[in-house]
């Protein structure tokens, strides 16, 4: 009796573990910054894989074959910094390779450097297939008449 | 000669203000996007030089030192279409006798992806495109993106660097993204191109290189193997017929956290082989001799581990090592056989240095290397070997930038 209660219980107690364990990784952890897209863009989602390829310059074709228009802040700005890490989870000086070795051996070319959130803003409302990033709240306050939306990266 | 010498050193001293004012004022990398599908980019920098024995990038063991290293480039690049680039870049190298500054044109190609997924590509270059040989002969002279003021000169050998630079021909590369790495893949063909010294004797052959190369989390490991086979045939009796061939295997590592990155390449085996060279007979008393291959086995390899002390600060600390014989690495065999010194055959170079990013796009860097051997100084500089110095030191300063 006591045996099987013991027997019962545990697998219990391990499943509610689990469940807020499951519960803690999934919930999407709270980022500054997250990834935007001119709203001429059709996607709403795109995985980290893509992601990197867009911003190490790689993949430079929405899956429906317009081209990719990316702009970066400058690498040694805070949203810059934060975007490499927590969302790309790579380092600004991992991209900044990346686009040398593209732009000093002539097989592609860097991003646009924009030198404010405020100027990402307003590019990625007026560019076609662009794609950036901006600090979240910014992004809900100045972006009210903006036409870009977020990329939920999955 | 004394005169020239101290004619260029005084000249010299007035290229590093020029060079610096230039940087000062240079326009911020806003300026590089000429339209929605040109750029612009540039690279420049000068470096200060100092040996207590053998040259080094010119007079490097005057009391002066040597100013005699300096690159310069400017690159565009037209991308019409998201899979079509044409691109090409102007250069010029200052390095002692070793290089004269005139200007050439370091890759010229058209970039072609007929495909591209979200997940791989695949695509062909044609023209004149750099070697992908390791992890840096790509942007070799580019200053900025090297760890250092000098590349590790036990694999990237600059005395030999015409055999490993460009090639004018073709390449085809793949690419394929996963959650668990990237893999890419490159395959090329064509010739080296050769300086005008070389040219008056020898003509280039098909070369050939391929890299495999592995990425993971972003670049957080990064793996790769090159192979690379260099071909050179002479005109020049008595070695009309001679063919140079150096065939190599390059294995690369690296690791990179937020603050540091660890950095690990090897060549096992850089093989050098002279063929068909014929001793010219004489008529009617006796025929022409063929000699048999003169080959060469050598190994290269470094250590190097960089440390972002702060945003702006970055130390470096290596250990570069080159054996041209790696069956004779105390040189002594080879010393015997030749008359040479030695320590000409090898090469053990400790190397500690430091870099501050002034800007985003310029830097001042300071290193001190330790050395044993002389094996990878440039004849040219060095003409008389028994003439080095088995241990010497050397000081570098440069200031390097890039847009």
């Amino acid at each position: 009796m006591t045996e099987s209660r013991t027997r019962a219980f545990l697998p219990t107690a391990l499943s509610r573990w689990w469940i807020i364990l499951a519960l803690t990784l999934l919930s999407s952890p709270i980022r500054a910054q997250e990834p935007f897209v001119n709203n001429g863009v059709a996607y709403r989602e795109i995985s980290l894989t893509s992601l990197r390829a867009i911003f190490t310059m790689h993949l430079r074709q929405w899956p429906d074959g317009k081209p990719i228009k990316v702009f970066v802040l400058p690498d040694q700005n805070d949203v810059h910094i934060s975007f490499s890490k927590e969302v790309l989870k790579t380092f600004p000086y991992q991209l900044k390779r990346s686009w040398d070795l593209l732009v000093f051996s002539g097989s592609g070319q860097a991003p646009t450097v924009v030198e404010s959130p405020k100027e990402m803003l307003q590019k990625l409302s007026s560019t076609p297939g662009s794609i950036g990033y901006l600090p979240k709240d910014y992004s809900k306050e100045g972006g009210k008449n903006a036409s870009i939306h977020m990329l939920e990266v999955n | 000669m004394q005169v020239s010498t101290c004619w260029k050193s005084t000249r010299s001293r007035y290229v590093l203000p020029i060079v610096l004012a230039g940087m000062v004022y240079s326009p911020s990398a806003m300026a590089v996007q000429l339209s929605d599908t040109v750029q612009l980019h540039g690279f420049a920098s000068q470096a200060y030089v100092s040996t207590t024995a053998n040259k080094y990038f010119g007079p490097s063991d005057s009391s002066r030192g040597s100013f005699d290293f300096r690159e310069l480039g400017l690159n565009l690049s037209w991308q019409p279409l998201p899979y079509l680039q044409f691109a090409g870049q102007v250069g010029s190298r200052k390095a002692g006798t070793t290089d004269d500054a005139t200007p050439r044109i370091d890759y010229a190609l058209i970039d072609f992806t007929p495909y591209s997924s979200q997940y791989s590509r695949a695509g062909v270059r044609a023209g004149r495109y750099r070697v992908p040989l390791g992890f840096y002969n790509q942007t070799r002279d580019v200053a900025n993106t090297r760890p250092s003021i000098f590349l590790p000169e036990s694999i990237y050998y600059d005395a030999a660097r015409q055999l490993i630079l460009a090639l004018d021909g073709g390449e085809l590369y793949s690419e394929v993204r996963t959650d668990a790495g990237s893999f890419f893949l490159e395959y090329g063909m064509g010739r080296v191109i050769l300086d005008d010294e070389t040219k008056e004797m020898a003509r280039a052959k098909t070369s050939y290189v391929w890299r495999a190369m592995y990425e993971y989390d972003g670049g957080r490991i990064r793996l790769a193997v090159t192979g690379a086979d260099a071909n050179v045939a002479s005109f020049q009796p008595p070695f009309s017929d001679a063919k140079l061939n150096l065939h190599v295997y390059l294995f690369s590592a690296q690791y990179n956290a937020e603050n540091w990155s660890l950095t690990g390449e090897y060549i096992p085996r850089l093989q050098t082989t002279l063929s068909g060279v014929v001793v010219p007979g004489v008529p009617g008393v006796y025929p022409d001799t063929s000699l048999p291959d003169i080959k060469q086995t050598g190994e290269a390899y470094y250590f190097q581990g960089t440390y972002r002390i702060a945003e702006d600060w970055e130390a470096l600390l290596r250990y570069d090592v080159q054996y041209r014989d790696k069956n004779d690495k105390s040189g002594e065999a080879n010393a015997a056989a030749t008359g040479l010194p030695a320590h000409s055959f090898f090469t053990k170079d400790k190397t500690v240095g430091i870099g501050w990013s002034v800007r985003a796009d310029t830097k001042i860097r300071a290193e001190w290397h330790h050395l044993d051997g002389t094996s990878w100084l440039s004849a040219k500089e060095n003409p008389d070997p028994s003439a080095t110095k088995e241990n010497w030191d050397m000081f570098a300063l440069q200031v390097s930038y890039s847009f």
